[in-house]
């Protein structure tokens, strides 16, 4: 394994990429578990009027690497499904990792913009626009060095890789929402159904 | 790292996972032995002949009909609904006969506000209109007046949603304002005595009604009635000259209250076990274990957690006035926030949780309580005023120099004098509502 400079991380997605791809694939899901962790965490401070902090850290711990897993795994698989079907060459394996190093800075980014929000209980706007300095950019750099990596291990042109990504994104969206209507259906008539 | 130890850990998270929500979904906790005791203790019989809480719900019967045996009906059907309405949750009301019923002809005139500070006055423009007023509701005015005779008072608490709120606070305060104008009519004719008499054994009824309250809804209607009688009579003592019986009769009606009046745990008690009578009714202990309602919402969990509740509550409403006041004022201090912030109960008992953080009793529902008080000093005073023939411009000076024994309940310092409107007040605790005060 290499070492690489973190300055050249930050600034290199394709160095990112290539230091995902040098680490173990369980070093990926520790990773996911960690990025779970943080966004679950971050989240969780928003509700520190309502919820107390042992509640607050316990979500992180326990949720947020289940929803990561989750959340990580499905959109791995649609990626390479739709990829495989545009004729790409990343494993699934491959892509998971891009995933979960990718998305590792705006976890926390999140963990701190939660902190921050939690200082500041009821922040004026302008205050809200400084706090927003931070984690918005460090999202937008997420994003690109995913869509980078993506796109460069599964050898598309940059047409391809957009519409690979795009189409991926749709899915999910479809995904999400057709679970939401299914759980929806289940806690409205499933009790007459299955359990007449 | 070999894919195999990949793999095992995958299932080793997952065994994890389902025996985590396995776990989560069915863990409940174990009832506080407390609690239990104090929610399953034996209620005395509500339909038994002396309660007045049967004639309160059948106060407005049919003529031909008792407005006892009018609210016993209603209660057996009550009853029955309880034992037999399918378990969804729907509230149905079973007093569905409105028929016939007595309701309050006319309309009667708004007073003891800032519009209208002494009915004495508009007693003696309209003597017309209250006799009038009096006839039209004559039969009305008689069951009133009947409700003196009842010496107990119990309300159902096991009823949950189907507590009878409506039925209980229908017109009573128009009937009483009623009987209010009459004697201000007779007063203004000189039989003070009578007029003092009459108010005399109202108080002494609400004063009973209070003290056996168990709902929130029955000590406001009980503070209300005592309200006004505390109003009429301090008007009586300034504007009629009363002999040394009336004088008696009036010291009667303005005594302090004694604990059981104005004291609240009862109350929390009796709404704790309508809520939770109410939470039985909604997802009863007979459901099967595997309804999705059951994941979400713990029986045991969410009662252990309102009683504790209502316990503390409990305990800030026995606090004597000032320190209610500082521990109102500053709750962040209070043991009270810390049992209202989620913990870790939320992840087995999530809507139970929330039910509890956005139900339960309210700061400000145990300040009427120590407002009553405040209301007898100020009427007191106001007789004294009245008495002692106090000028305007030394209001103040008098106020003060009875704050120790007719001060400001909350803070120990003297009422305030407001010369701009003629009154004297105190500031509710409750800074979004008006000061209590009581006209000149």
């Amino acid at each position: 394994m290499r070492n690489i400079p973190l300055s050249l991380m930050i600034f290199s997605p394709r160095t990112m990429g290539e230091f995902a791809m040098e680490r173990s694939q369980m070093t990926a899901v520790a990773v996911n578990a960690f990025n779970g962790m943080f966004v679950m965490t971050a989240v969780s401070m928003t509700m520190l009027p309502l919820f107390t902090g042992l509640l607050v850290a316990v979500l992180g711990i326990l949720f947020g690497p289940l929803i990561s897993f989750i959340v990580s795994s499905i959109y791995s698989r649609m990626e390479w499904t739709v990829g495989k079907r545009l004729g790409g060459n990343a494993t699934l394996d491959d892509l998971y990792r891009i995933f979960a190093w990718s998305f590792l800075p705006l976890a926390f980014a999140c963990l701190l913009y939660g902190f921050i929000l939690f200082v500041f209980i009821k922040p004026e706007s302008p205050t809200i626009f400084v706090e927003l300095a931070p984690p918005l950019p460090v999202a937008m750099w997420s994003i690109w060095s995913y869509c980078s990596n993506v796109i460069a291990v599964q050898r598309f042109t940059p047409i391809k890789g957009t519409i690979n990504l795009v189409l991926t994104f749709l899915l999910f969206l479809v995904f999400i929402a057709g679970g939401v209507g299914f759980f929806s259906l289940l806690t409205n008539y499933g009790k007459n159904v299955f359990f007449p | 790292m070999r894919a195999s130890t990949v793999k095992i850990t995958k299932i080793i998270v997952i065994i994890f996972y389902i025996a985590l929500f396995t776990g989560l979904a069915l863990y409940d906790e174990k009832p506080n032995d407390e609690m239990v005791k104090e929610m399953t203790r034996p209620l005395p019989e509500v339909i038994e002949p002396d309660n007045a809480y049967i004639a309160f719900i059948g106060f407005a019967s049919p003529k031909g009909i008792t407005p006892y045996d009018y609210g016993a009906e209603k209660m057996r059907k009550l009853k029955d609904a309880l034992l037999t309405e399918k378990v969804t949750g729907k509230m149905t009301n079973p007093f569905d006969h409105k028929k016939n019923e007595l309701s309050y002809k006319g309309e009667i005139v708004s007073f003891y506000n800032p519009k209208m500070t002494k009915i004495l006055d508009y007693a003696a423009k309209h003597p017309n209109e209250i006799a009038h007023l009096v006839q039209e509701n004559e039969e009305l005015l008689r069951r009133y007046e009947m409700l003196y005779r009842y010496s107990h008072y119990t309300e159902p608490l096991d009823c949950g949603f189907f507590y009878p709120f409506a039925e209980f606070n229908l017109f009573f305060w128009r009937v009483q304002r009623t009987k209010l104008l009459q004697l201000a009519l007779r007063a203004n004719r000189g039989d003070v005595a009578e007029a003092l008499a009459w108010v005399r054994k109202d108080a002494e009824f609400w004063r009973f009604i209070a003290r056996n309250s168990t709902t929130f809804m029955s000590k406001a209607r009980s503070f209300s009635a005592l309200s006004n009688d505390l109003l009429f009579v301090s008007e009586l003592g300034v504007y009629q000259s009363l002999n040394r019986k009336e004088m008696e009769m009036l010291q009667n009606i303005l005594r302090p209250f004694d604990h059981g009046e104005v004291a609240m745990a009862e109350v929390l008690l009796g709404e704790a076990r309508l809520t939770q009578t109410a939470l039985g009714l909604w997802n009863p202990q007979k459901k099967r274990t595997f309804e999705l309602d059951n994941f979400f919402l713990k029986q045991n969990a969410t009662k252990n957690r309102m009683y504790a509740i209502y316990q503390e509550k409990i305990r800030l409403a026995e606090l004597p006035p000032q320190e209610f006041a500082i521990e109102f004022r500053n709750p962040q201090t209070s043991k009270y926030r810390s049992l209202r912030g989620i913990g870790i109960p939320f992840l087995y008992n999530p809507v139970g949780e929330i039910l509890v953080k956005i139900g339960g009793p309210l700061y400000g529902m145990l300040i009427p309580a120590h407002n009553m008080e405040g209301l007898r000093r100020l009427a007191w005073l106001k007789v004294l005023a009245g008495i002692e023939k106090v000028p305007l411009e030394k209001m103040q000076q008098f106020l003060d120099d009875h704050a120790r024994d007719l001060g400001n309940p909350y803070t120990g310092g003297s009422m305030m004098w407001n010369p701009a409107k003629g009154s004297i007040y105190f500031n509710d605790l409750n800074t979004r509502k008006k000061p209590v005060e009581i006209f000149l």
